[in-house]
């Protein structure tokens, strides 16, 4: 990744944002990670608003969304990421533990990028990470509101 | 023959009347016309009569006459007393005898006027006729003196007589028939003024005139039969001319006939001879002619009916002989024709007879073209259409038979009905098309809670509950219109206290034989109970429905949810291994007290490894389960495509997919012909390979794998059979397989033992049915039942 691409982890679940943190790094991502726990969190970040921490004018971000989330759940918020112009450069990977083809057509259908299955077995999980991880490195992207 | 009798009796009859009536007008019409001859006959007599008396006039009117006269008169005048003169000549003339003449009436006789007048009156008509009219005539002078006459006169002064008198006072002197001695005549006597030029009376003519001859003259003219008799009488009655001798001027001897001769003319029919003989009568009574006033006398002409009437008579007669003839010769030719007729009408009769006989076959054999040939063809024709007739009839015979059959089958059939209708044990009603109740039985009344006598008067729509009303109706008027012919509704009645009852209606329509919709029979079945049934039963399916989705919707919810937790537990389980392997290596590259090495090398090297491996196997069973528990809530959640499913292409899939499984156990799969079934194809799928997975997994080692796929149609159901030859299944496990969860080999192979519960709950969405026939160690074949295209609901 040529600029500092920001990760952001979007997952309310504590030890499942650990692993998947974990693994990133163990994939040998050194990105900066950021994680939040509901989906309210993001969009504040996302869209600089509220008291948290807002996102860096001009920088690129990626944002690993689970769908279970509370206050505003994951598909809300890829919906209203996609709908603006300029917060829907960022890709958002669905990271989420259920796999019912419904879901994923709908999540494609809001504009996901990538739609990854949880799964239990871990050794999957860690395989997906890194092989994300690996994607990650390759992956171009656009930075907000700013030229890349 | 009585025919003939009567026949002449009529004619006679008919014969007689005719002549009897036209005897009368014939009579009538004689009378008549004899009549009007006598008139003129009596005209004639006067006209002679008158001729005479003018013929008289004229001839005395003449100028010398006259001149004689008057010379005489002068010559009287000189006398000095012509009185006494007149009356000595007169009395001379008077005394002297009878047979004898005086000189003076010599004298008288012998001058020149009296040789003229005898001369013209007298000798004269004797010459051209034979007979004079005029016995005597004579001329008086002024002074009544006779200055010259035909004969002897009875006195030479006349003078004083009235007959003088009269004829110089009014001109004319006329007298009524009388003898006159002088001439020895009967005659009439007329007396005629002279006068001068100047209209001076000069003296009197008188002439006696003899009328028989005018009278005999006339009655020539006026007999035209032999038995015509012609009278003339005066006033009185005399005779003056008779056909038969009479005598002068007596008395007309039947005083009963001269009463009849009433007024100017008439005429009738009189009897002689006491009644034997009828005879025409016609009378006139003269009316004079111009200067002759006439005497009143009456001309009689007579008759006899039968010489008047013989002309008519021989015409009659005639007539009769000819009629007699025609008669008779009628008589020969309708003797004959009878015969003819006879004859035929014998044939005809005995033809008749055999035909009654009941010889319908006969035919008549008369030809000819008259009426009897008619006649004898009608009969045959008559004869053949008895003969259909009676064949009709026989027919008919027969057929009131059948028909009386029919009758009573029909009584007996109706008392079938009767009792079936009453007795049914479902309400059976006629209803008019407009929805009047027309008869009921029990059990209808029963259901619709209204008696009897109620029910006509609500209809069929009154009772109908709203809501079912319209379906109804719309049902009722296609039927009415012919574009159904029947139909079947659950509705509902309001009973007559209010509540409701489901009935299942179905409705046919009886129309007349003109096409006419005559009424409608309505079987109406209580289903209250049934409906009330259905109605919880649907609503505890419902709920079960419900509570099947809620438990569905748990177990969705559940195991998506319990993945969470389950994925830290892996992950960090992972963590925790890796740390225990990067702990070991770090162990081994350190310098530890042996005797701690010793304690804690078994720790590190296999009690937590162990515990972990424990912990991930747990795991990863958790993992499997779940993932079999969402599979299949997810089969209840996902909607189904109900159409036709081309089994061999999907089969062909199903094997396809599964190639390599199949080729690893070296099994070989066939698949044959299969129906088309009513389902849906992905589960179809899901399905058959869950039933194939199966197949290969419990393939007996010993044996190559042969499995076999097949299906039959059945009862409108496609029946598949998936069959193996390998492990089979004890009869007591047969039960169990079906279960959730179960396992047949738990240890010897994969799977959650979900599959065939998995493969149940479709059938069950898709109404088929599974069994399974096998045998321990003899290969089992799995049995699924699925709906035909056209139909057929599982069990």
């Amino acid at each position: 990744m040529k600029k500092e691409i920001h990760i952001i982890i979007a997952e309310d679940d504590d030890g499942h944002a650990t692993l998947i943190k974990k693994n990133l790094r163990r994939a040998g991502i050194e990105n900066n990670i950021i994680r939040f726990a509901d989906g309210q969190q993001v969009l504040d970040f996302l869209y600089m608003k509220g008291d948290g921490p807002h996102r860096i004018h001009g920088d690129p971000y990626l944002l690993l969304l689970d769908i279970r989330m509370p206050k505003v759940d994951g598909l809300e918020v890829l919906r209203q990421l996609k709908a603006d112009k300029e917060l829907r450069k960022i890709p958002v990977i669905m990271v989420t533990t259920t796999d019912d083809p419904r879901e994923v057509e709908h999540c494609h259908m809001l504009g996901c990028s990538n739609y990854i299955t949880k799964p239990v077995d871990s050794e999957k999980f860690v395989k997906a990470i890194r092989q994300l991880g690996l994607f990650l490195m390759i992956v171009q992207v656009p930075a907000i509101n700013g030229n890349s | 023959m009585a025919g003939f009798l009567a026949t002449l009796t009529l004619t006679a009859a008919l014969a007689f009347y005719a002549d009897f009536a036209s005897r009368r007008s014939l009579k009538e019409a004689i009378g008549h016309e004899s009549l009007i001859l006598t008139q003129e006959t009596m005209k004639r007599i006067d006209l002679a009569i008158h001729d005479k008396i003018m013929y008289v006039w004229n001839y005395a009117a003449q100028a010398w006459i006259l001149a004689l006269i008057a010379k005489s008169n002068q010559s009287f005048a000189a006398q000095d007393s012509p009185e006494d003169f007149i009356n000595r000549i007169d009395r001379q003339w008077i005394s002297s005898p009878q047979d004898s003449l005086s000189p003076l009436m010599q004298e008288l006789q012998d001058n020149e006027l009296s040789q003229r007048l005898r001369q013209q009156f007298i000798n004269f008509f004797l010459v051209k006729y034979g007979y004079s009219s005029f016995p005597k005539l004579f001329v008086t002078n002024r002074y009544g003196a006779v200055i010259g006459s035909t004969g002897r006169t009875n006195s030479y002064r006349h003078d004083k007589e009235s007959w003088w008198q009269t004829a110089r006072e009014q001109g004319i002197s006329l007298e009524d028939i009388a003898y006159d001695a002088g001439s020895d005549a009967y005659g009439i006597s007329v007396a005629l003024r002279l006068d001068d030029a100047n209209g001076d009376f000069l003296g009197v003519v008188k002439a006696i005139i003899d009328v028989g001859p005018i009278v005999k003259a006339a009655e020539i003219a006026t007999s035209r039969f032999q038995t015509t008799r012609t009278r003339l009488l005066t006033r009185d009655g005399k005779i003056i001319y008779r056909s038969r001798p009479y005598r002068f001027l007596q008395d007309f001897s039947d005083r009963n006939l001269f009463r009849r001769l009433q007024g100017e003319a008439g005429f009738f029919i009189g009897t002689k001879d006491n009644k034997l003989r009828q005879r025409f009568y016609s009378y006139v009574r003269s009316k004079g002619q111009e200067h002759y006033p006439g005497f009143g006398w009456i001309l009689l002409v007579s008759t006899d009916t039968d010489e008047a009437l013989v002309s008519a008579k021989v015409l009659r007669t005639r007539i009769v002989a000819v009629s007699i003839l025609l008669i008779m010769a009628g008589m020969i030719f309708a003797l004959l024709l009878s015969r003819a007729i006879t004859r035929s009408l014998a044939t005809l009769s005995a033809g008749a007879e055999r035909i009654g006989k009941g010889e319908l076959d006969f035919q008549m054999e008369l030809t000819g073209d008259d009426e009897f040939g008619q006649l004898a063809g009608a009969f045959n024709s008559m004869v053949r259409n008895l003969k259909e007739i009676t064949a009709s009839r026989d027919e008919l015979n027969v057929q009131i038979a059948e028909r009386n059959k029919a009758e009573k089958a029909l009584r007996e059939s109706e008392n079938r009905f009767r009792a079936t209708f009453e007795q049914a044990a479902v309400g059976i009603a006629l209803v008019s098309p407009q929805g009047r109740w027309l008869r009921v039985n029990r059990k209808l009344c029963g259901i619709v809670g209204y008696p009897e006598d109620k029910l006509p008067q609500v209809t069929f729509q009154n009772i109908t509950h709203p809501d079912d009303l319209e379906s109804d109706l719309e049902f009722s008027r296609q039927v009415l219109a012919g574009e159904i012919s029947t139909y079947s509704l659950e509705k509902r009645f309001i009973r007559m206290n209010g509540s409701p009852v489901w009935i299942n209606l179905t409705v046919s329509l009886v129309r007349d034989d003109d096409g006419v919709p005559a009424y409608f029979i309505a079987v109406i079945e209580d289903i209250d109970q049934r409906k009330k049934t259905e109605q919880e039963r649907d609503r505890l399916s419902m709920g079960l429905s419900q509570k099947n989705d809620e438990l569905e919707q748990i177990i969705y919810v559940t195991s998506h949810d319990l993945r969470s937790p389950l994925v830290n537990v892996q992950g960090f389980s992972r963590e925790l291994s890796v740390d225990i392997k990067r702990l070991l290596s770090l162990w081994q590259n350190t310098d530890i007290a042996e005797e701690i090495r010793q304690q804690a090398e078994p720790l590190l090297n296999e009690d937590i490894p162990e515990a972990l491996q424990f912990i991930e196997k747990s795991i990863a069973k958790m993992d499997s389960l779940l993932n079999g528990l969402l599979r299949l809530s997810r089969l209840g959640r996902a909607s189904l495509t109900l159409e036709e499913c081309d089994m061999n292409r999907l089969l062909a899939d199903v094997v396809t997919t599964m190639d390599f499984q199949i080729k690893q156990a070296g099994a070989e799969v066939r698949v044959g012909g299969l129906p088309t079934c009513l389902g849906d194809r992905g589960q179809l799928n899901q399905l058959f390979s869950n039933l194939l997975g199966n197949a290969v997994k419990y393939l007996d080692p010993a044996r190559p794998g042969r499995i076999s796929i097949t299906g039959v149609q059945e009862q409108g159901r496609s029946v598949y059979c998936v069959s193996d030859n390998g492990v089979g299944i004890a009869r007591e496990h047969q039960g169990k397989i079906f279960e959730i969860f179960q396992r047949l080999n738990p240890t010897g192979s994969e799977g959650e033992g979900l599959g065939l519960t998995i493969v149940t709950r479709i059938l069950d969405r898709l109404d088929g049915k599974i069994w399974v026939e096998s045998e321990e160690g003899g290969g089992s074949s799995f049995y699924v039942s699925m709906p035909g295209m056209t139909g057929g609901s599982g069990v």
